[in-house]
């Protein structure tokens, strides 16, 4: 299934002669603190969807996806950033890395004054670099982001490491006499974790033989 | 499905984070390396009855230890699993009857978290060792989240409070509250037409949260057959003035539990005369105090023990038969794993408190997932092995974790984020009931064209997890920039021609030369189907013309073997899925890069299109779209770089299944 594209646009694409204009554009979501700082940018200055985009984007980025391991990025790069906005993004760099970020393309149809958008890759900014001619930020599609999505929970152990008829489960009380349940433990070691030390059941090493009865 | 995944055999996702129940992590064991062909010995049935781990596997199994700061998985279908024991309570009688050992072991991530999803489903069958200990428990969930169907609302004093908060409920979205009132309150549903038939050996159940700074002296639970209400359990003081004590209609079970956390509340059916009975209304008594109730139900604890199977006992055991008297999936109390899926395990052998088995095995039903519709509307919950469920579960746990102060934007970029209808699509596809002459008598049985019975142990982004579950359902996927879009085996027309006219500069051709082919494919997996979850390895059909050039490669370069690392599913869908890779990587190694113009810029990875091109000879062409790279377009038109890969004949695999086999002979 192809990209869903808006309506109109491949039939533009495709028609003999057209003259369609296209553009790159970025936009950034900076969370800072509880207070969302939009930015629009494009490879030129222009006013659609009821936004002006500032003309920072140095060209159109790139943007690869394949069936390999590769994620689907894009570098995009940024110049002529004036001196309030850099001081703006220098007091966000912190809260750069990790933005969300939607890059795109924008057509113009000059014969019919058609105009089309569509993001062509929504990711989180995982790079940023500059010199003294433009900011280069990578933006690594969320779905390849190292958010992870695996288990949240550790085991937390309530119970020591050691063998269960051992000394080391610090009870002084007289081993073999021991209990041996939970409910002893905490009793013996009242107003403390070390309780928690009761094992609950004895630790088997690698060596123990598997017996299986004829 | 990444080509990566295709070619290495899963290799290039570490699969010690994707557990198909042959991981080497915390709970689940590798399978074994081959399967016996000889006359099996009592060790290696022994082996084979608990789901096929070796000495060694069943030596690590059998450590009792937890290990401190592992991460507990999060798992899919039907896995199993060697349990990790966490507590042990030695109840010495008789005031609860015979001695008793209760065992509590994690599962994985279950209740509790983001969103608070995930429920696991039930154990399905539980060992201690190679024996079996009980064969199913099963659960009527009656009262969670909303009272039955056609109930009648009696709010009594209490009213019927649903709160998702203070205390954060048991289990799902909702508990419902008793809130503060001196002396008895209540509040009750009756007449339901969804009903809970009672039967001989079950167990009633049902969730309780007392309120720590005031506590009720009593909580009761009352069970309605119609008119009959004769029914009551309760729990501390016997001041509730219903029912004559000591009879059905009061019965003693047992203290007040602990205030300010989650208890059980539990009684035998038989307790309160309802055997054979059906019931359809509950009241939730207290005598004064406030306190929250959530999921109450019946499960059945008749698991019958298959006699006669090889016993496994390392270290020392008791001598006596171990019975299980109850398993059960839920939270342990007193302990630190809330959040955990946990099996209760009671054995009820007179024991002494040094006698304890020395581990346990289960098969369990796991998470729960929701349903959704085309429109992305949740229209479901529940148990489904699903790829595409399990996908959507943890999408929705993606953006939760990333929006984890805004739950609401969580859930707004989680609708948007995917295709709901080629999702539904997938879904459709992969439990869409396909025929396979299973025992090669020329019957054919029904079985579903993919399942995904899995987990992730570790670390994992969400294209690990895409690359999991399609993967294990023939399916590709795609990111539009704005949706993901999900491509399942079904047929699928080409979406693009390329020709001269639209080629940008001359295509160019490359073929993987047969050295860097393999061209022996086997997957490794557990067979879904069988008791015991036991490994299997399977080939592709070896009676295809496709085998026939895999034999011919095979003769002229030497075997050149991949191992698949396939979860557990049916011997058919491993077989498929060998054979779908065998195609994928063996059978088409043709590739080429072109350069499309402007009209091609709607293509994504996966798609098919065709190519007519005189450098080439082709004339319509099937090819699959490996990569796509969209150029900048500064001064000129838009322009896409594409590699494409020839497709002969189909990747379709639906009918490339055989008669299972019972071994594979492996060099």
């Amino acid at each position: 299934m192809p990209r869903i594209m808006p309506p109109g646009l491949m039939e533009a694409l495709g028609r003999p002669g057209s003259r369609i204009s296209a553009y790159g554009t970025l936009e950034l979501f900076i969370v800072n603190g509880a207070e969302t700082k939009s930015y629009y940018f494009a490879t030129a200055s222009l006013k659609f969807n009821g936004i002006a985009w500032q003309p920072h984007l140095r060209k159109t980025p790139e943007i690869t996806s394949s069936l390999t391991a590769e994620p689907d990025a894009a570098i995009v790069e940024l110049q002529n950033v004036d001196t309030i906005l850099g001081t703006e993004f220098a007091n966000l760099e912190r809260f750069l890395f990790g933005a969300e970020a939607k890059v795109g393309r924008y057509w113009q149809d000059l014969e019919r004054g058609d105009e089309w958008h569509k993001v062509f890759l929504t990711g989180l900014v995982d790079d940023i670099g500059d010199d003294e001619m433009a900011a280069r930020v990578t933006i690594v599609s969320d779905i390849y982001s190292d958010v992870d999505v695996g288990p949240t929970r550790n085991i937390r152990r309530l119970c020591h490491a050691q063998p269960y008829k051992g000394f080391e489960c610090g009870s002084t009380s007289n081993l073999p006499t021991c209990p041996r349940t939970l409910a002893a433990c905490q009793a013996r070691h009242p107003g403390s974790d070390a309780f928690a030390r009761h094992m609950g059941a004895p630790y088997l090493d690698n060596k123990v033989q598997i017996t299986i009865p004829q | 499905m990444r080509r990566e995944l295709l070619l290495d055999g899963g290799s290039e996702v570490d699969q010690s984070l994707i557990d198909f129940g042959g991981g080497d992590r915390f709970i689940n064991f590798e399978p074994l390396a081959v399967v016996p062909q000889h006359i099996p010995t009592p060790i290696e049935i022994a082996q084979s009855l608990a789901g096929g781990l070796s000495l060694e596997q069943l030596d690590q199994a059998a450590r009792f230890e937890t290990e401190e700061g592992v991460p507990i998985g999060i798992f899919y279908g039907k896995i199993l699993f060697a349990l990790k024991l966490v507590s042990h309570l030695y109840e010495p009688g008789p005031g609860v009857g015979l001695p008793r050992n209760n065992f509590t072991g994690i599962l994985g991530e279950g209740w509790g978290g983001l969103g608070r999803h995930g429920e696991f489903n039930r154990i399905v069958k539980a060992w201690q060792f190679g024996e079996e200990l009980a064969s199913a428990f099963n659960y009527q969930i009656y009262v969670d989240d909303a009272v039955p169907q056609g109930a009648t609302i009696i709010p009594g004093l209490d009213g019927w409070n649903w709160i998702s908060t203070n205390p954060t409920p048991y289990s799902r979205k909702y508990a419902h509250q008793a809130p503060l009132i001196a002396g008895t309150h209540f509040h009750q549903f009756s007449n339901a037409s969804q009903t809970m038939p009672v039967q001989a050996n079950d167990q009633l159940y049902c969730f309780v949260w007392l309120d720590p700074t005031n506590p009720p002296t009593e909580v009761m639970l009352q069970w309605q057959v119609g008119a009959d209400a004769e029914h009551r359990a309760y729990w501390g003081a016997d001041s509730i003035p219903f029912g004559t004590p000591g009879t059905d209609g009061r019965r003693n079970a047992g203290a007040l539990p602990a205030t300010g956390k989650w208890v059980l509340l539990q009684i035998a059916a038989s307790q309160v005369g309802l055997v054979g009975l059906t019931v359809n209304g509950m009241a939730f008594i207290c005598f004064g105090g406030s306190a929250a109730w959530d999921q109450a139900g019946k499960y059945n604890s008749s698991g019958v023990p298959l006699g006669g199977t090889y016993l496994f006992r390392p270290g020392v055991i008791a001598t006596d038969a171990q019975t299980i008297e109850h398993a059960f999936l839920g939270i342990p109390t007193g302990l630190a794993y809330s959040g955990a899926a946990n099996v209760f395990v009671r054995l009820n052998t007179t024991q002494s408190a040094q006698d304890r088995p020395d581990g346990f095995k289960c098969i369990a039903e796991c998470r729960k997932t929701y349903n959704y519709d085309a429109t992305g509307a949740e229209i479901d919950y529940g148990y489904a092995p699903s790829p595409a469920r399990a996908a959507a579960d943890r999408f929705q746990f993606f953006f939760q974790r990333r929006y984890r102060d805004r739950l609401d934007i969580a859930a707004d970029k989680f609708r948007r984020r995917i295709d709901w209808r080629s999702w539904v699509e997938w879904l459709k596809n992969s439990a869409e009931l396909i025929p396979w002459d299973r025992e090669g008598n020329g019957v054919n049985v029904l079985t579903p064209r993919a399942e995904f019975n899995g987990g992730f142990t570790g670390p994992t982004t969400m294209a690990q997890v895409l690359d999991a579950t399609c993967g294990q359902s023939f399916t590709m996927w795609a990111d539009d920039g704005e949706k993901i879009i999900f491509l399942p085996p079904t047929p699928r027309s080409p979406v693009h021609h390329f020709h001269p006219g639209n080629i940008t500069s001359a295509p160019q051709r490359s073929t993987l030369k047969p050295r860097a082919r393999y061209n022996r494919f086997i997957g490794r997996f557990r067979n879904s189907e069988s008791e015991f979850l036991e490994p299997g390895a399977v080939e592709p059909p070896d009676d295809t013309p496709q085998n026939q050039l895999r034999e011919e490669s095979k003769s002229r370069t030497g075997e050149i073997r991949t191992e698949l690392a396939l979860g557990g599913m049916t011997y058919s869908q491993a077989q498929r899925i060998t054979e779908y890779t065998a195609r994928f990587t063996h059978d088409n190694p043709v590739r080429v890069s072109l350069v499309g113009n402007a009209t091609s810029i709607h293509l994504l990875k996966g798609d098919y299109v065709t190519v007519s091109h005189p450098v080439l000879g082709w004339t319509y062409q099937l090819c699959l779209v490996v990569s796509v790279t969209v150029r900048s377009a500064e001064n000129s038109a838009d322009e896409c770089e594409f590699t494409l890969q020839k497709i002969e004949g189909s990747l379709d695999v639906d009918t490339y299944h055989r008669p299972r086999q019972v071994t594979l002979t492996l060099p």
